[in-house]
């Protein structure tokens, strides 16, 4: 039986496809949405004057080639594979090339999306700090499109290698690489140049060449790795889940678990007491979970970078407060994942400790938050 | 001896015009361990779900103790253990952490908690399963897990819902071990099972439910008197009762 291969890509992306837009209605009409425009926005307008808090002595290309680095090496690479096609598509491995070509064309137009909207924040910078202009804004534009298209192509073969130690190993090859590229460009050639000689791009020249014969010898030793193309495809569908899951509950998501010995500790300083059973139990769901104490500490950071960057105590108070109002609506839905489970609850713990306890827990964490803003805004 | 659960004439299942149980009446007393076998279908665990407070009878009366689940239904829950036949965990607690909550629950001392505890996991063998999530256990494991925080409080009366299946032998051993120890130490047990080889050995008493209506119950000799069938395994007079049914 052939099976056609274009069809197949087509049929899968247009599932997603409909799956993005359904959930990206659900997000637009959450209220949170509106916080966070309403955050872009007041950074927005602060943009220009925090620029021009940068100190001249600051190494600006070198660090906007790092930042920018990061974003095109990172390349997570969705493939629409399905648990079911360990079963069905392996014995046509040979023929889907094609299939896996238009998933690469589709991951590099995305993530060409942010490579540029990146870019875009960075250009006020670049050209009023370092002065760039003509066919220097040409290549600034350019080459980290083109890396970002390398990149995507050159993590895609290296997910053959059958060790995860060896991927990472030449994911730190391709960082290397990219960021030295970056940065000779966005210096105009003067990254680790001694008197004439532009060591830079001679050693980039050398690596280019080195991963691509590695990347040859690679292609026709191993074969996909179904696996890890499937453990990365669920990873990439659940990191989607756990965005929208910021605005909207979403049904279909799995809570991952991480067991984060070092923040349970925190539990023992509970007493073990019949009436703060309710308390053990949401302070070790909140801390195990990925998503609530992982979104609790990522907006703790960005919320703590926002008010540090932000001049003025009224943008301070205002944006301050916004993030304090995301970090409790992210804890509601703590509440809510604990009343999904519905039917028998295992431990006998009466409703009204439960929503004690959970109280209890809100007040602490938010109180937290809001200790750490005011020391951040004071200093 | 103290009749520890009392199921008069009850009639229930998941919406009023359906009932799926039918005027179902049986008891449970202090040092008896009590099957309730039949069927997939045969209402064995809406039974259950009637006794746990789960679900609302359309007819009769459930109590435990003297005390029926809407007159007392914080207490309530605390006056039984149930083992459920699919093991029910929280994905973000360890081994460790479920037993121990159950124990905090129930409001156990700490010391005591820790006596009964090793223990039970050195029975069961899951020491070096402590620290690890129920999410990484077998389907036996986690039933084990279900099984040890039920054995943990020491409630007077079990309600254990096919416990059998899925556990591997020692597993299935030291569960009956216990259970008979708790008999002995005055608990009642109610026990739903499809493994009649393991009931007859096992059981004192035996409800025979059959398309939600109780067609049978009492101890093996009272049941072969019934069926007229002396000398006759717990097999065969089931097979009897529920193939009689269907001519």
């Amino acid at each position: 039986m052939k099976i056609d291969v274009d069809q197949l890509f087509r049929k899968r992306f247009h599932v997603f496809s409909v799956e993005f837009i359904r959930y990206a209605q659900y997000m637009a009409n959450g209220g949170l949405a509106f916080v966070g425009i309403f955050l872009m926005g007041l950074l927005a307008f602060y943009y220009r004057s925090i620029i021009a808090m940068i100190p001249p002595w600051f190494p600006l290309p070198y660090a906007m080639a790092l930042v920018i680095a990061f974003i095109v090496v990172k390349s997570p690479l969705r493939t629409f594979l399905l648990e079911a096609d360990l079963l069905f598509l392996t014995p046509h491995e040979v023929r889907l090339d094609r299939y896996f070509r238009k998933a690469l064309v589709y991951n590099f137009a995305i993530q060409s999306m942010v490579v540029f909207i990146v870019l875009l924040l960075l250009m006020p910078m670049y050209t009023g700090v370092v002065g760039a202009q003509g066919v220097q804004l040409w290549v600034y534009w350019g080459i980290p499109l083109l890396l970002k298209g390398w990149n995507i192509y050159s993590n895609w073969t290296f997910l053959r290698l059958p060790d995860q130690k060896n991927i990472g190993f030449y994911t730190l090859a391709r960082f290397v690489f990219s960021y030295i590229l970056l940065a000779w460009v966005l210096s105009e050639g003067q990254f680790l140049r001694l008197g004439p000689i532009p060591f830079g791009v001679l050693i980039c020249a050398a690596l280019l060449i080195w991963l691509h014969s590695r990347m040859l010898t690679y292609k026709k030793k191993h074969s996909l790795q179904w696996y890890r193309l499937l453990a990365i495809e669920s990873g990439l569908r659940h990191r989607f889940y756990q965005f929208v899951n910021n605005f909207r509950d979403v049904p279909a998501m799995q809570h991952q678990v991480k067991s984060r010995p070092w923040l349970i500790a925190l539990t023992k300083l509970l007493p073990y007491r019949q009436s703060t059973a309710g308390h053990h139990l949401f302070t070790k769901k909140f801390i195990r979970s990925g998503d609530f104490a992982g979104i609790y500490f990522r907006l703790l950071l960005l919320s703590g970078f926002v008010v540090l960057i932000l001049p003025g105590p009224y943008a301070k108070i205002i944006a301050g407060l916004l993030f304090l109002f995301m970090t409790a609506s992210q804890i509601g839905s703590l509440w809510r994942h604990q009343q999904k489970r519905n039917g028998y609850s295992i431990f006998p713990i009466r409703d009204g400790q439960m929503r004690q306890a959970f109280s209890w827990l809100r007040m602490v964490l938010l109180g937290v938050h809001g200790v750490v803003l005011v020391l951040i805004g004071i200093l | 001896m103290t009749t520890l659960l009392e199921v008069k004439g009850v009639t229930g299942g998941y919406s009023y015009n359906h009932a799926v149980i039918k005027d179902v009446s049986f008891h449970i007393r202090e040092k008896e361990i009590v099957a309730l076998i039949g069927l997939n279908g045969a209402g064995k665990s809406t039974t259950i779900k009637h006794i746990l407070g789960l679900l609302e009878p359309i007819a009769g009366e459930i109590s435990i103790a003297g005390k029926t689940f809407q007159s007392d239904p914080e207490n309530y829950r605390l006056s039984y253990g149930y083992i459920p036949e699919s093991p029910i965990y929280y994905e973000e607690l360890t081994l460790w952490e479920h037993i121990e909550l159950m124990a905090m629950s129930h409001g156990l001392d700490q010391e005591i908690f820790y006596e009964r505890a090793r223990p039970l996991l050195k029975e069961f063998r899951m020491e070096e399963m402590k620290d690890r999530f129920p999410q990484q256990f077998s389907k036996g494991m986690r039933q084990k897990l279900m099984i040890m925080m039920a054995l943990l409080v020491q409630p007077p009366l079990y309600i254990v819902d096919e416990p059998i299946l899925g556990l591997d032998p020692l597993g299935i051993r030291s569960l009956l071990t216990w259970l008979n120890r708790c008999k002995e130490q005055g608990a009642g047990i109610l026990m739903s099972t499809h493994i009649l080889a393991t009931a007859e050995k096992h059981c004192d008493r035996f409800i025979i439910l059959h398309k939600g209506e109780i067609r049978a119950q009492g101890t093996l000799e009272e049941l072969r008197h019934i069926t007229g069938l002396p000398d006759s395994s717990l097999d065969d007079i089931y097979l009897h009762i529920v193939e009689d049914d269907g001519q």
